[in-house]
Formats: structure tokens, C-alpha cells, sequence
């Protein structure tokens, strides 16, 4: 593991602590909390599933074959649960369609050999930026024609921040930036992020911390 | 170089989402503010109208304790009954607007609030026909139904009194309650007797918008019918239906 894979996984995990103990100011916190959670786990986690494979994909079978589908799963997670989280923040809606779309997804990408190479790796470029456009179709309507409907929180600024990362990386092979197909490289970026909302979770919990006891006082 | 991307690349991005939130938390702020203000607003218009009904129905109570000054002991006995029937009631109604409980002895039925009211309104010299064959159903608090007949045989007591008949008909059933009386000779405007204007103090518009929001908060619709020179208001679940006051002569 590279000192970028250390320092992401370790901030990672930071972040998740620092959300869950918001949890504690704030009950509604706790997708986001869950989810960074998990964003932290899965690092490691395709590690360990990696263990399990060995050779080219389209070889795979049985306990290779198994940890392969999981590891898709857990690709698709990433997507599927920014998109929930922008529908449970933003909209106010219950998420769950958003879990069947993934599972459907999911399902899409298991046949096997078919999906495989460069067929999986289009068909997952494909489902990131569909959930980008969701996930900004969500915001968007939110921000512009619902503006009144739902208070901006820390989540939201936190999802507007990942949301604004995604969007470039999808747009960099339209633009040519070069640079960002370069996985190393991007992981500096979402080292800044991540550093940025660790800061945004305990200047806002001051900042809540100091709004009660004023109005308290 | 590379690096120095990455790191623009974040600085974009946080920028972009600290913009947007920032911009979006401004707006909310602002219709926040408005949303209150509109409340704030509408506070205060429930508190002119309900000074607006506690004003008139203290200056009843004040006209029927000068009457008892000079009244004959009998009845002065009755005044006093009519003031401590009229008060508990009044006190239980505020009391179950606040949550709190209140005896089977002081609840206000419509009957009863009627009754009490309509003796109240006769001690000013103004008759007041009660025909009453029924409690209205109704789905509003018996403070709603009191501020509904408060405003209707007010405004019909004055109108009646400037129209040299100071006679008001009443007549209650489950479904439907009714409040008639003469109208002034023309060229009076007959429409401002019927035109609702919260803002008209002094005139029969204010009691009849808050006798027409009495209504609504009642599950009622408050229309009214005019015959020649005789006014009827009617509270209804709907407005159609005919009159039980229809073709009654308001002459004594």
C-alpha cells in the first residue's frame, strides 16, 4: 500500500469517527455517517477480495468468481449510495427505488464471461456518470426550485463537495485532461476533499456547539 | 505538475460546493424569514379579530349589568344567572383552547351558547325570535361557534336597530343555522350590509369575515339570501336548500 492509499484510508476513517460523532448532535447525520463508514471499509475490503483472485478475469470460477461479483458490488456501491444519500438529503425521499436500480445494475453485470475487460470497465464508466447526472439532477432541483423545502446542513455541503469531484472526473476525458485518468494523481485530490470535510465537521460542530449556547445564555 | 492539478482540482471543488451551498443556505434563510414574517402576520390578525370579538362580547356583558342597576330585584336575579352562565362558559372554552380539561357542567353546546347570547342581546332592546330545534353539528370549537353567532346577531341587531325594527330571527337546526332581519330602505348600499372586509372597523365587514372564517374552521360554508328588505345569513354544510326564515315578515 502506497503512503497515498495510508493517508486516504487513515483520513478516511477519521472522517468516519468525526461523522458519527455528529450523529450524536445530529440524528439525521447518520446516512452520510454510514456511508463514509463504509467508503473507509471498502479500501481494505477489495484488498481481502482480491486474495481470492488470481489470473485473468475472464478465467474466474467458483470462489473467484464469487469474490469477483462482490467486488462489483461493492464498485456499484459507491455510485448507488451517493445517489440514495442526494435523494434521501436533498429530496426528502425515501431511497429505497435507488437500492433496486443498483441491484438491478448489479445484476446486469453478472454474466460471466460477458462482463468482463474492457465491456465491464465501459459498462462502469457508463454507471458513474448516470449516477452523477442523478445525483445532480437531484441537487439542482433542489437548490434552484426547491430552495426553501429543506435546510442546508452539513451533509449537504458534504455531498455538494464529492458531488463537485465527480462531475469533473467525468467530464476530464471530454476536456483532455490527461492528468486525471491517472488514478494516483486523483487520489491527491481526494485527499484534499476528505482533509476538507474532517475541517467542515468540526468548524460546524463548533459552530452549532456556539449557536446553543448563545441562545441558551 | 501532475500534483499541482490534483490539488486545483480539489480546490475546485471545494470552492464549487462551498459556493453553491453557501448561495443555496441564503435563499433558504430568505424564504425562511418571509415564511415567518407571513406567520407573525397571520398571529396578529387572530389577535385583532379575537380582541375585535372579546370587545363586543365585554360591552354586552357591561350593557347587562347597567340594565341590572336599574333593573327590579327579579331581575337583576336573572341578569346575574344569565353573566354566570355566559362566564363559566366562556371560561371553558378558553380553557379547552389550552388543552385543559373541562367539566360536563361548563361545556358550551351551540344550544347553549345560542340561548345565553340571544338573552344577552334582548337586555339591549333588541328581540331576538330564537327557534331552535336542534344543536348544530359542526366540526370547530365551541369558542368558533360563539365568535360565529357573536358576529352575525351583532352585525343583525345593528343592522335591524338602524332599519327601525330591532327585531333579529334566529333559527337552528342540525344542518343549518340561520340569522334574519330587516334591511334599511334604499338608497343605502345593500351590498356593504353582506361585503366582508377584515379591515372595516367599525363596520359589519369585520365581524362578517371573522363569522366567515368561523365558519370555514367549522367545516360550514356562510352564505346569504336577500328578500326585498329582509336579510337572511345561513350556515351551512352547503349553500342551496330552502329557507326556514324565508317568507317570515320581520314586522312585529
Amino acid at each position: 500500500m502506497s503512503w497515498l492509499d495510508t493517508t486516504l484510508l487513515v483520513l478516511e476513517i477519521v472522517l468516519g469517527v468525526i461523522a458519527w460523532a455528529h450523529v450524536r448532535r445530529d440524528r439525521s447525520h447518520w446516512p452520510l455517517a454510514l456511508y463514509l463508514s463504509w467508503m473507509a471499509l471498502e479500501s481494505p475490503l477489495r484488498d481481502i477480495d482480491r486474495l481470492a483472485r488470481t489470473g485473468p478475469s475472464t478465467g474466474y470460477a467458483g470462489l473467484a468468481l464469487a469474490a469477483f461479483h462482490l467486488d462489483k458490488l461493492i464498485v456499484f456501491s459507491w455510485t448507488f449510495g451517493f445517489v440514495a444519500l442526494c435523494v434521501w438529503y436533498f429530496l426528502r425521499r425515501s431511497a429505497w427505488p435507488v437500492f433496486v436500480l443498483g441491484a438491478v445494475v448489479w445484476l446486469m453485470a453478472l454474466p460471466h464471461p460477458f462482463m468482463t475487460g474492457e465491456r465491464l470497465a465501459h459498462y462502469y464508466a457508463f454507471v458513474f456518470t448516470a449516477g452523477v447526472v442523478l445525483s445532480w439532477l437531484t441537487i439542482v432541483w433542489v437548490v434552484l426550485f426547491r430552495s426553501g423545502s429543506v435546510e442546508p446542513t452539513l451533509a449537504h455541503w458534504v455531498l455538494l463537495t464529492y458531488a463537485c469531484l465527480d462531475f469533473v472526473c467525468t467530464l476530464a476525458p471530454f476536456l483532455e485532461l490527461a492528468f486525471l485518468a491517472e488514478w494516483e494523481r486523483l487520489r491527491v485530490a481526494t485527499i484534499v476533499v476528505t482533509s476538507g470535510a474532517i475541517s467542515a465537521h468540526v468548524y460546524w460542530g463548533h459552530f452549532r456547539c456556539s449557536e446553543v449556547q448563545s441562545n441558551g445564555g | 505538475m501532475t500534483f499541482l492539478h490534483s490539488l486545483l482540482l480539489a480546490a475546485f471543488a471545494l470552492g464549487a460546493a462551498t459556493s453553491i451551498f453557501w448561495m443555496w443556505r441564503m435563499r433558504w434563510a430568505a424564504e425562511r424569514r418571509v415564511s415567518e414574517q407571513s406567520f407573525l402576520v397571520e398571529i396578529g390578525r387572530n389577535a385583532d379579530d379575537l380582541a375585535h370579538d372579546l370587545s363586543h362580547l365585554v360591552g354586552l356583558i357591561q350593557l347587562n349589568l347597567f340594565v341590572a342597576d336599574v333593573g327590579d330585584p327579579q331581575q337583576q336575579r336573572e341578569i346575574l344567572e344569565d353573566l354566570k352562565e355566559s362566564s363559566t362558559m366562556l371560561y371553558s372554552m378558553f380553557r379547552e383552547l389550552r388543552g385543559r380539561r373541562v367539566s360536563d357542567r361548563a361545556v358550551a353546546t351551540p344550544e347553549r351558547s345560542l340561548r345565553t347570547l340571544a338573552q344577552l342581546v334582548e337586555r339591549t332592546g333588541v328581540v331576538v325570535a330564537l327557534r331552535v330545534e336542534a344543536s348544530l353539528a359542526h366540526g370547530g370549537a365551541p369558542l368558533t361557534f360563539l365568535r360565529l353567532i357573536e358576529n352575525l346577531i351583532l352585525n343583525a341587531a345593528r343592522e335591524a336597530t338602524l332599519a327601525g325594527e330591532s327585531r333579529v330571527d334566529v333559527f337552528m337546526n342540525e344542518s343549518r343555522l340561520e340569522v334574519g332581519n330587516r334591511l334599511r330602505d334604499e338608497p343605502h348600499p345593500r351590498e356593504a350590509v353582506v361585503a366582508s372586509s377584515p379591515g372595516r372597523e367599525g363596520s359589519p365587514g369585520r365581524g362578517l369575515a371573522i363569522a366567515r372564517a368561523s365558519a370555514r374552521a367549522m367545516g360550514h360554508v356562510l352564505s346569504h339570501h336577500v328578500d326585498e328588505d329582509y336579510l337572511v345569513f345561513v350556515v351551512a354544510r352547503e349553500s342551496s336548500g330552502p329557507l326556514a326564515l324565508q317568507g317570515r315578515s320581520p314586522i312585529a
